[in-house]
C-alpha cells in the first residue's frame, strides 16, 4: 500500500482533529472550510510564485511516533538550568520541559484551552483573512503546543527557551502551536530554536501567535539552524496593544526550504515592532521570508531589516508589505533588505513594498544586492589580508551588522559562532 | 628601496602613466605633485596593487623584488602601504579587530606569534596617540559614519600600526581642515625613521609644510617633467602648475 501524499492527507476532512474544547471545533470547521476553498498555494500566488512545493506536499504523509520522538529528543543535549520548553516530531514533551514559578505560566496547548468554556480572544483570531493555507491547516488539525503565558510582573532577564527538534527516522511532518501572551507591561526575552538534523528531513509546520498587551516588551530570537533536508515552515503572528513593542531576530541556516511568514499587527497607539533577519545559505538551500506589518493606530513605528547571503545554487526572498492604514497618523515604517550573493548561481527576490493611505507617515524602503564589493575586497587586501581572510571578514561584518542591530543577548553568540562557522566553509 | 622604470599604466582604457622613472632611498621623503589627472593617484594605486589601474609597461622593484607580481597583500606583507584618497567603509567589521587581523597577518609573514586581542589593545592604545584618535574609534566599524577627517586619521592609525617601509599618501590632505590637516601631518612626520621611507602624492603645497620632503616631483601628463628640493613646491605655490607643464608642451 502506498503511504498518502501530505496533499491528499490534508485535503481531506479526516485530518481534521477532534481534540479540544467544544468552542474549539467550530473554529477548527471554519478554518478546514477556509483551506477547502483556497487550496494549496500554487506557483500562480503572489507571496508562493517563487516556491515549488511540490517535494512538500507530494511526500508520503507521515507523523512520528510520541515514543520515538520522546526517545530522540533525549539523545540530545538539553540544559538542565535553562527554563526550556521541548517539542520532538512536533509532540509537546512535558517531562523534559520546564516547571516554572514565579507566576509564569507554561502549559501544554490543548490543557489550557481546555480550561476555558469560550473561545480566548486571541485564539485564531483573524481566521477570516488568513491568507496562509498553511496557518489554516494548522488551525484545525493541531493536536500539541503550548501556552506561554507572562506575568505583569515579570522582567526576568532570563531567556525562556522554546526548543523544535526533528524526530530522526523516517521524514515527517509536525504542526506544533505556541501561543504566547505577555502581559501588561511584562518585559520577556524567547529564544525559539528550531533544530533540524543531519537525518531524512522533515516537514514543520508551526504557527506562532504572539499577544503583547499595553507596555509589554518581547525581544524573540527565531534560531532555525538545519543540518538535514529539512521543511520548516513557521508563521508567526502578533498582536500589539498600545505602547508595546516587539523585537524579532530571525537566524536562518540551511535545510531545503524554510518559509518564514510573519505578520505584525500593530493595534495601539505607539506600539513598535522591529523586524530583523539574517540568512546563511549555501548548497540549494531556499528560505523565503514573507513579512506584513499592519500600522492600524497613530504614532507606530516599525523597522524591518534583512540580510541574506547567499553562496552556490541557494535562493532567497524578501517579501514585505507595510501597510499604514487610514488611522495610523504620524507612523513610521522602514524596511531594508541588503544580499550578498558568493557566486554566479546565487538567486534573491526583493521585494519591499508600502501601502500609505494616510499623508502625515515617514516611510521609506530599500534593496541592495550584489557580490562582494571589490573596493571593500582590495582594501581589506591591500592591508595584508590574503583574499579569503578578507572574504570572511567582509561576509562576517556583512551579517555582523544585522546581529548589532537587532541586540539579543540570549541568542546574539551563537548565531554570531554559528555564522562564523557557515562563513568559512563557504570561502574555503 | 624602490625603482620605478619607465612605468606605465591605463585606467579603464585611457593610458595615464606614460613612463615614470623614480628612485626612492630609506630614510627619503618624496612628494609627488601635478595638476589634476596628471597621474599621481594612479602612481599610488599602481603601487599598492589596486586592481582598476593596469600596468602596461616597465618595471617596479621594491628591495630587489618585482612588486608587480605581488598581488596586495604580499606588497603589504613585504612593507608597502598605501593610505588611501577615499578610505573604504566596511559595514560589520570592528576596527580595532581588523587592526588585529591585519597586524596579525604581518607578524604571521614574518614568522613571529601573533598577539591576542589583549596584548593587542596594549599596543593599539600606544598607536592611537600618534593621531590623537579617540578611543571610541576603535570600537566602531571600518571607517563607517567618520568624517573625512577620521577617515584619514584611521589611515595614518593603520600605517603606525603596521610599519610598513614605504608608505605611499595618496593626497592624504585633501578635504582636511587646518586642525585635522595638523593632526594627521604631524602623525606622519612621528612615524618617519632612518629605515622607512614616504612618498606623499598630493596637489597642493600646504602639507609639506609639516613634512619636510627631501625630493619634490612634478608630474604632468603621466611623465615627471621636474624634480628639485623642497624649493620646488613652494614655487609651485607660487606661480601654479601651469609654467612647467605649457613649456614642457604637455599640456593641452
Amino acid at each position: 500500500m502506498t503511504a498518502t501524499a501530505i496533499r491528499e492527507k490534508l485535503a481531506d476532512k479526516a485530518s481534521m482533529a477532534s481534540q479540544g474544547p467544544a468552542w474549539l471545533a467550530p473554529v477548527r470547521e471554519k478554518a478546514f472550510s477556509r483551506f477547502q476553498s483556497m487550496g494549496f498555494p500554487t506557483r500562480q500566488w503572489e507571496a508562493w510564485k517563487y516556491m515549488n512545493l511540490f517535494p512538500v506536499l507530494d511526500a508520503p504523509f507521515h507523523q512520528a511516533q510520541r515514543e520515538a520522538a520522546l526517545e530522540s529528543a533525549r539523545t540530545q543535549k538539553l540544559s538542565r538550568d535553562a527554563l526550556q520548553w521541548v517539542f520532538s516530531g512536533g509532540y509537546y514533551l512535558s517531562d523534559l520541559s520546564s516547571k516554572p514559578g514565579s507566576g509564569l505560566e507554561a502549559k501544554p496547548l490543548m490543557t489550557a484551552l481546555a480550561s476555558e468554556t469560550a473561545p480566548l480572544a486571541f485564539f485564531a483570531r483573524d481566521l477570516d483573512s488568513e491568507e496562509n493555507p498553511f496557518v489554516l491547516i494548522n488551525t484545525f488539525s493541531f493536536t500539541e503546543g503550548l501556552l506561554l503565558r507572562v506575568p505583569k510582573s515579570w522582567d526576568n532577564h532570563q531567556p525562556l527557551n522554546l526548543l523544535f527538534l526533528d524526530a530522526g527516522g523516517a521524514p515527517s511532518l509536525a504542526m506544533p502551536r505556541v501561543s504566547i501572551i505577555l502581559e501588561e507591561g511584562a518585559k520577556a526575552q524567547v529564544v525559539c530554536r528550531m533544530l533540524g538534523g543531519a537525518g531524512q528531513g522533515s516537514v514543520t509546520n508551526a504557527v506562532f501567535e504572539v499577544f503583547l498587551e499595553q507596555g509589554a516588551s518581547l525581544k524573540l530570537a527565531q534560531v532555525i539552524l538545519q543540518d538535514g533536508p529539512h521543511y520548516p515552515f513557521a508563521a508567526a503572528r502578533f498582536y500589539l496593544k498600545s505602547g508595546s513593542s516587539a523585537e524579532q531576530l530571525v537566524y536562518c541556516r540551511g535545510g531545503k526550504m524554510t518559509k518564514l511568514d510573519t505578520r505584525v499587527e500593530l493595534e495601539g497607539e505607539g506600539a513598535t515592532c522591529r523586524l530583523n533577519g539574517l540568512s546563511i545559505l549555501g548548497g540549494a538551500a531556499q528560505a523565503f521570508h514573507e513579512l506584513t506589518v499592519n500600522h492600524r493606530a497613530p504614532l507606530t513605528l516599525s523597522r524591518q531589516f534583512y540580510k541574506n547571503i547567499l553562496d552556490d545554487e541557494a535562493q532567497a526572498e524578501f517579501n514585505s508589505l507595510s501597510y499604514v492604514f487610514r488611522d495610523a497618523v504620524k507612523s513610521d515604517t522602514q524596511q531594508l533588505n541588503k544580499n550578498l550573493l558568493l557566486s554566479d548561481d546565487a538567486r534573491v527576490y526583493s521585494r519591499p513594498k508600502l501601502k500609505i493611505y494616510t499623508d502625515d507617515v515617514s516611510a521609506n524602503h530599500g534593496s541592495a544586492n550584489g557580490p562582494t564589493q571589490e573596493r571593500e575586497l582590495f582594501y581589506l587586501r591591500s592591508r595584508g589580508l590574503d583574499p579569503k581572510a578578507a572574504r570572511l571578514m567582509l561576509a562576517e561584518g556583512f551579517a555582523r551588522e544585522v546581529l548589532d542591530k537587532a541586540d539579543m543577548p540570549a541568542a546574539g553568540g551563537e548565531i554570531g559562532r554559528d555564522l562564523r562557522r557557515e562563513l568559512q566553509k563557504m570561502v574555503d | 628601496m624602490l625603482k620605478i622604470k619607465q612605468l606605465k599604466a591605463r585606467i579603464a582604457g585611457n593610458d595615464i602613466l606614460k613612463g615614470i622613472d623614480l628612485e626612492v632611498k630609506a630614510g627619503e621623503v618624496h612628494a609627488i605633485m601635478g595638476p589634476n589627472g596628471s597621474g599621481k593617484s594612479t602612481l599610488a594605486k599602481v603601487l599598492a596593487g589596486d586592481p582598476v589601474a593596469e600596468v602596461t609597461g616597465g618595471e617596479v622593484l621594491f628591495e630587489g623584488k618585482n612588486l608587480m607580481e605581488l598581488p596586495p597583500e604580499e606588497r603589504a606583507l613585504a612593507g608597502v602601504f598605501m593610505a588611501f584618497q577615499y578610505p573604504v567603509e566596511i559595514p560589520g567589521v570592528n576596527n580595532a579587530a581588523f587592526l588585529r587581523m591585519a597586524y596579525n597577518a604581518k607578524r604571521k609573514a614574518q614568522k613571529k606569534d601573533e598577539v591576542d586581542p589583549l596584548e593587542f589593545d596594549a599596543i593599539l592604545q600606544e598607536k592611537r596617540k600618534v593621531v590623537e584618535i579617540p578611543e571610541d574609534f576603535l570600537n566602531r566599524s571600518v571607517n563607517q559614519g567618520f568624517s573625512g577627517g577620521e577617515k584619514k586619521r584611521n589611515e595614518i592609525l593603520q600605517m603606525a600600526v603596521l610599519e610598513p617601509r614605504l608608505a605611499v599618501l595618496d593626497e592624504t590632505d585633501s578635504g582636511l581642515d587646518v586642525d585635522a590637516l595638523r593632526i594627521v601631518a604631524t602623525g606622519v612626520t612621528r612615524l618617519k625613521r632612518p629605515d622607512n621611507a614616504m612618498i606623499l602624492v598630493t596637489h597642493y603645497q600646504r602639507l609639506l609644510n609639516y613634512i619636510v620632503p627631501d625630493y619634490v616631483h612634478i608630474l604632468s601628463g603621466g611623465r615627471i617633467v621636474r624634480s628639485g628640493g623642497k624649493d620646488l613646491a613652494l614655487e609651485v605655490e607660487e606661480k601654479g602648475y601651469d609654467w612647467l607643464t605649457e613649456g614642457q608642451g604637455l599640456r593641452k
